[in-house]
């Protein structure tokens, strides 16, 4: 069966199916409509995705998702074979051009996307199987999809702003250990924004970037949350697949837990126990060889695209190294928010 | 003919200096203005030919790690044998600048190994499914 076909039978059954609950979703400068058609299926689809922004809605919905499960609707069979598996859920002839699908073969979770219509569906053949990342970062595929086909992006980044300044935020980049979601969650603490923890959708806002959340969640390790001694009432029910902690940012921050931000630096941190050296500023290739990789690696979008958007960013922001001692709940914002201030001088 | 693997490699060169990523290996790779300099040359397609002559004309100062930066390219599958192209590519010479240096990062590597291709089969539904261990 031709993909367009296949993909016509099944947004004929998703639209077929009875509506249960929506969401608008406000994320990458995209308006998105977010469908499930059973009880189970929001559990998994509409829950861990972050809340839309205040006059968020007054666009019209260009993309329009639908969530079902087994239990509501069978597929028919797919347009690809067991040779088509490829690593990350792939699925080949399917990581690029109009029709896009993901397949994880572990879990029999399938996600669709027709990316000149916007028309997307997420099954899962039983929605008790997925696991925890696929209900803390729902949709994770469609958005690195429709986002790169949108100048912009869903990158491995925190997002956080000084509380009395949205628009000088900055991007938190490195490899996992580094002290990038410590340093957001004492900026947290400390009464920062946080747009996000782990992943951030990026886009251009004018001659700026605006960093929106995909999520709510944000994780929490057993150490950091010592280190930073977070309150207790801040962690939710649950862990995650590595054991993490789970944040709920929204409820633990408010208004400033997974709300826009507008980064007006990159910057990597790095926690040190010896006293921290001088901030050193990035070439733009650095920036891009420590967000690059690790956004494509682990997003199943178009991974050329992907790394076109984050050299773009490289390219457009300011970045600098930033080592912060041991007491990160004192120093890392202070030293934070004097680099950013920095950066505001410089540009 | 050698050139980049597609569509495995990824590249892009930002203010001069190219990040390349092997998709399939999780490995990245950071490589100076030299080392970019001849990997624009050579990623979309050189005949072996094309690229013996030009080490041959260039100084051993640049010759020799101009070879070992190819030969840990094609090591790494970042270059791989493509069918000739029918045209000659025109293109300034790579040979001009310092000496190509290329930083290599394998910690990414992890992010593969914990999601290997699996044993599939076929369900019931015809969709591929793991395979149950026996």
């Amino acid at each position: 069966v031709p993909a367009s076909a296949w993909f016509a039978q099944v947004q004929a059954i998703a639209g077929s199916l009875p509506v249960v609950a929506t969401r608008r979703w406000t994320v990458g400068g995209q308006e998105i409509e977010l469908v499930a058609a059973s009880a189970a299926s929001a559990a998994v689809a509409l829950d861990g995705i972050a809340s839309s922004a205040p006059g968020s809605g007054a666009r019209p919905a260009t993309a329009r998702w639908v969530a079902f499960d087994g239990s509501t609707a069978t597929l028919p069979p797919p347009p690809f074979g067991v040779d088509d598996v490829l690593p990350r859920d792939g699925v080949r002839g399917f990581a690029s051009g109009r029709f896009r699908l993901a397949w994880a073969i572990e879990r029999h979770v399938l996600w669709g996307l027709d990316t000149q219509r916007g028309d997307g569906f997420l099954w899962m053949r039983d929605a008790q199987r997925c696991a925890p990342w696929d209900r803390s970062a729902p949709w994770r595929p469609h958005l690195a999809w429709w986002l790169d086909g949108h100048g912009a992006g869903l990158i491995h980044a925190a997002a956080v702003a000084p509380p009395d300044r949205p628009d000088a935020g900055a991007l938190l980049i490195g490899p996992g250990g580094s002290g990038k979601s410590t340093l957001a969650l004492a900026c947290a603490a400390a009464g920062w924004t946080v747009t996000s923890d782990d992943y951030v959708a990026v886009h251009r806002h004018g001659a700026r970037w605006q960093a929106t959340a995909p999520f709510r969640l944000a994780k929490a390790t057993t150490g950091s949350i010592d280190l930073l001694g977070l309150p207790a009432s801040w962690l939710i029910e649950g862990r995650d697949h590595l054991g993490k902690s789970l944040i709920d940012l929204p409820d633990a921050l408010g208004a400033q837990g997974a709300a826009a931000t507008e980064p007006a630096a990159i910057i990597a941190p790095r926690i040190v126990t010896d006293p921290p050296t001088p901030a050193r500023p990035l070439h733009p290739a650095a920036v891009t060889a420590a967000l690059g990789p690790s956004t494509v690696l682990q997003t199943p979008g178009d991974a050329a695209a992907t790394l076109r958007t984050v050299a773009e960013l490289a390219r457009s922001l300011p970045a600098w190294t930033l080592e912060v001692d041991g007491d990160v709940a004192r120093t890392g914002p202070a030293a934070l928010r004097a680099q950013i201030d920095r950066v505001g001088v410089a540009r | 003919m050698v050139a980049a693997s597609r569509p495995d490699v990824i590249d892009e060169v930002i203010d001069g200096e190219a990040v390349i990523v092997h998709l399939g290996s999780g490995r990245y790779f950071a490589c100076n203005e030299a080392a970019t300099a001849l990997w624009v040359w050579i990623e979309a397609g050189r005949t072996r030919s094309e690229l013996a002559a030009v080490l041959d004309a260039a100084p051993a100062t640049w010759a020799g790690p101009a070879r070992a930066v190819v030969d840990a390219w094609t090591a790494e599958g970042l270059l791989v044998e493509v069918p000739a192209g029918a045209e000659p590519r025109r293109g300034p010479s790579p040979t001009t600048g310092g000496v190509p240096e290329v930083r290599t990062f394998t910690d990414l590597e992890d992010l593969l190994l914990l999601d290997p291709i699996h044993d599939v089969e076929v369900g019931a539904d015809g969709f591929p499914v793991a395979r149950p261990p026996t």
